[in-house]
């Protein structure tokens, strides 16, 4: 287990180092873009899709850096009263039951299309915008196989923080 | 159709059953419609094809431009919180105003009108208005349950007052329900419901609300000072002349930004993404010229407070785009139609119905998930029978504000009993009450004069 509990931790520093990477680059390009809209009356394309790419990174790398860190929102109505082993329990199940389905049908489908986009060289649809389309269309996939790592991770480890 | 039937009604309590467990409210709302949809699928009354829809939602979500605003408020939002700008902000406020009860409690009021505009998070705002001035309060002679209601009450204003991230997430789905409702008439060309018509819309509404509370508080609230001993000493650097130097100081900052933002969206100039990145912008200048912590680690926590309510609100987003269209695969939509057509009373009474059931599902539900599950559902139906898209946005817009406030589950009540441990829950209750009427009041105002929402996206 502990191999891979080292592996979870590293792959979540990874994920949440490119997070801040994609909120940096998507504050600076949108500030830079209004700057050069309002200041100067022009725009590179570019930097709009550069702006508009690194927030679909930003949106999609959150989703494991929510699950590694216990951020996402849950109804604790009937949690706040349970005991910590029938917490894991209930995380476990619905990792098991719905995240790992959930996760097998955003990658299959996302998946191909993916590749197909890759394929045919996907550009921005913006003439003058990034190349390498493809490389969004594939977040999905990558970003929900971290999420089934982070949620086990979550509960294979001691947890000290609850 | 019949067998349709039976998964849809199978469908949403199971939902509802799986998010009560306390599980990751995404993986209720996204996982449960995957297996629903797999037995539906083996007994043949779902098509698995409808899955590869799922790719170019997703697309749809990560390249919406609109969306981009949520992070970047988010951002601009806690960097003024966790910089302690928000907190010098209130400490200036409760030291000019210290003495009189009623005079700290109404520019407490138009101290959170302030930091609505800026933060909007609720749960940061109340914790913060509860450390910094609720002490001020109990000193001045204000009882626990009087404070805890006006403290609740002004931290849930920045969902209603623009620019809010709920009014973004809102203007999402009421515009692809209003084009696809028009669509559906055949109106090809209809003119889109803009996340900036939606701020410009609840802009007065929230200002309505505001000066509901404020007549609440000048009539209700005693106005003297119980033992002036007790309250909170000035400090040495805050006597006489200085105090209002610095008052202006602290406080001209962040409100020339909000109304930099605001008027900028309000005015028509900018987008509310390209107004939410100068905003986010903005803030962090701030932070660096005024703030009281050092800049490097308030980033890094503002920027890890932004990363994980992103990745929970997209979660819930994504998630529910996989419910819905598990609920359509089932033709649930066509069942909704139907119920909703079937209501007495034509359209006005098919809303107040639907306003009822958003406002219980606040009560247990977090105004993304009601958004993104109830609008997709039920709007339609309602633009189809005529209902004004962006006056029915306000009017839900108030409703999830109010439903922070509801007891027992509403959220606005838990943090404040997070920060305030000394106020039992019942005086809290009792305290939030009359603000719960005060918002059911100005709902109904909006409801008998849409003119109040309509008016202001009208004339910009």
């Amino acid at each position: 287990m502990k191999p891979f509990l080292t592996f979870a931790r590293w792959l979540h520093h990874m994920t949440l180092g490119l997070a801040f990477l994609a909120l940096l680059l998507c504050l600076c390009g949108q500030a830079i873009v209004v700057l050069l809209r309002y200041g100067f009356s022009f725009g590179f394309p570019w930097l709009s899709d550069m702006a508009s790419w690194s927030f679909a990174a930003l949106a999609m790398l959150a989703i494991p850096v929510a699950l590694a860190t216990d951020g996402h929102v849950r109804i604790d109505i009937f949690r706040e009263r349970q005991t910590g082993r029938l917490r894991i329990m209930t995380d476990y199940w619905a990792t098991c039951l719905l995240l790992v389905p959930l996760a097998c049908v955003i990658v299959a489908t996302t998946w191909p299309q993916a590749v197909a986009a890759y394929a045919g060289s996907e550009t921005s649809l913006q003439a003058g915008g990034l190349p390498g389309h493809w490389a969004i269309r594939l977040l999905p996939a990558i970003v929900f196989i971290l999420a089934v790592v982070q949620a086990v991770a979550r509960f294979a480890a001691p947890r000290n923080d609850e | 159709m019949a067998e349709n039937l039976f998964f849809v009604l199978l469908l949403l309590p199971a939902v509802l059953v799986a998010l009560l467990s306390g599980m990751n409210a995404f993986l209720a709302i996204g996982g449960v419609p995957v297996i629903v949809a797999m037995i539906a699928w083996l007994s043949g009354s779902f098509d698995i094809a409808l899955f590869n829809a799922i790719p170019a939602r997703l697309t749809g979500i990560m390249e919406n431009p609109v969306l981009i605003a949520v992070p970047l408020f988010i951002l601009m939002g806690s960097v003024v919180d966790r910089s302690g700008l928000a907190q010098q902000m209130i400490g200036a406020m409760t030291n000019a105003a210290a003495g009189s009860g009623r005079r700290l409690s109404l520019s407490i009021l138009a101290l959170s009108g302030i930091l609505a505009a800026t933060t909007g998070v609720v749960g940061a705002t109340i914790v913060m208005l509860t450390a910094i001035a609720l002490p001020g309060m109990l000193a001045a002679g204000i009882t626990k349950s009087r404070a805890a209601g006006l403290l609740c009450a002004s931290g849930t204003l920045g969902q209603i007052i623009p620019p809010s991230i709920l009014l973004v997430l809102l203007s999402d789905q009421i515009s692809n329900s209003w084009l696809e409702s028009q669509r559906a008439n055949g109106q090809f060309a209809a003119d889109p419901v803009t996340a900036s018509d939606l701020f410009a819309a609840a802009f007065l509404p929230g200002l309505l609300l505001i000066l509901l509370y404020g007549l609440w508080i000048a009539f209700s609230f005693p106005n003297g000072t119980k033992n002036a001993h007790d309250g909170p000493k000035p400090s040495a650097d805050n006597d006489g002349r200085n105090l209002g130097g610095k008052f202006l100081e602290v406080l001209l900052p962040p409100i020339l930004l909000v109304i930099g933002v605001l008027g900028s969206i309000l005015a028509g100039i900018a987008t509310p993404t390209e107004a939410a990145s100068v905003g986010a912008a903005g803030a962090i200048v701030l932070a660096a010229v005024q703030g009281n912590q050092s800049l490097a680690p308030t980033l890094y926590q503002a920027g890890l407070d932004t990363i994980r309510l992103t990745g929970a609100i997209f979660a819930i987003i994504i998630a529910a785009s996989v419910l819905s269209l598990v609920f359509r695969g089932l033709e649930g939509d066509l069942l909704v139609y139907a119920l909703l057509a079937d209501i007495p009373g034509g359209a006005g009474m098919a809303l107040a119905s639907l306003m009822l059931v958003v406002f219980i599902l606040g009560f247990f539900m977090e105004f993304v998930e009601i958004i993104y599950i109830v609008i997709p559902v039920a709007a339609p139906a309602l633009f189809a029978a005529g209902v004004d898209p962006v006056w029915f946005a306000v009017l839900v817009a108030m409703n999830l504000q109010t439903s922070f406030l509801t007891p027992p589950f509403g959220l606005a009540l838990f943090y404040f009993r997070t920060a305030a441990a000394q106020v039992p829950t019942l005086e809290i209750w009792r305290g939030a009450a009359p603000y719960i009427i005060l918002q059911i009041a100005g709902l109904g105002l909006v409801w008998a004069f849409p003119e109040i929402a309509t008016w202001l996206p009208g004339l910009l």
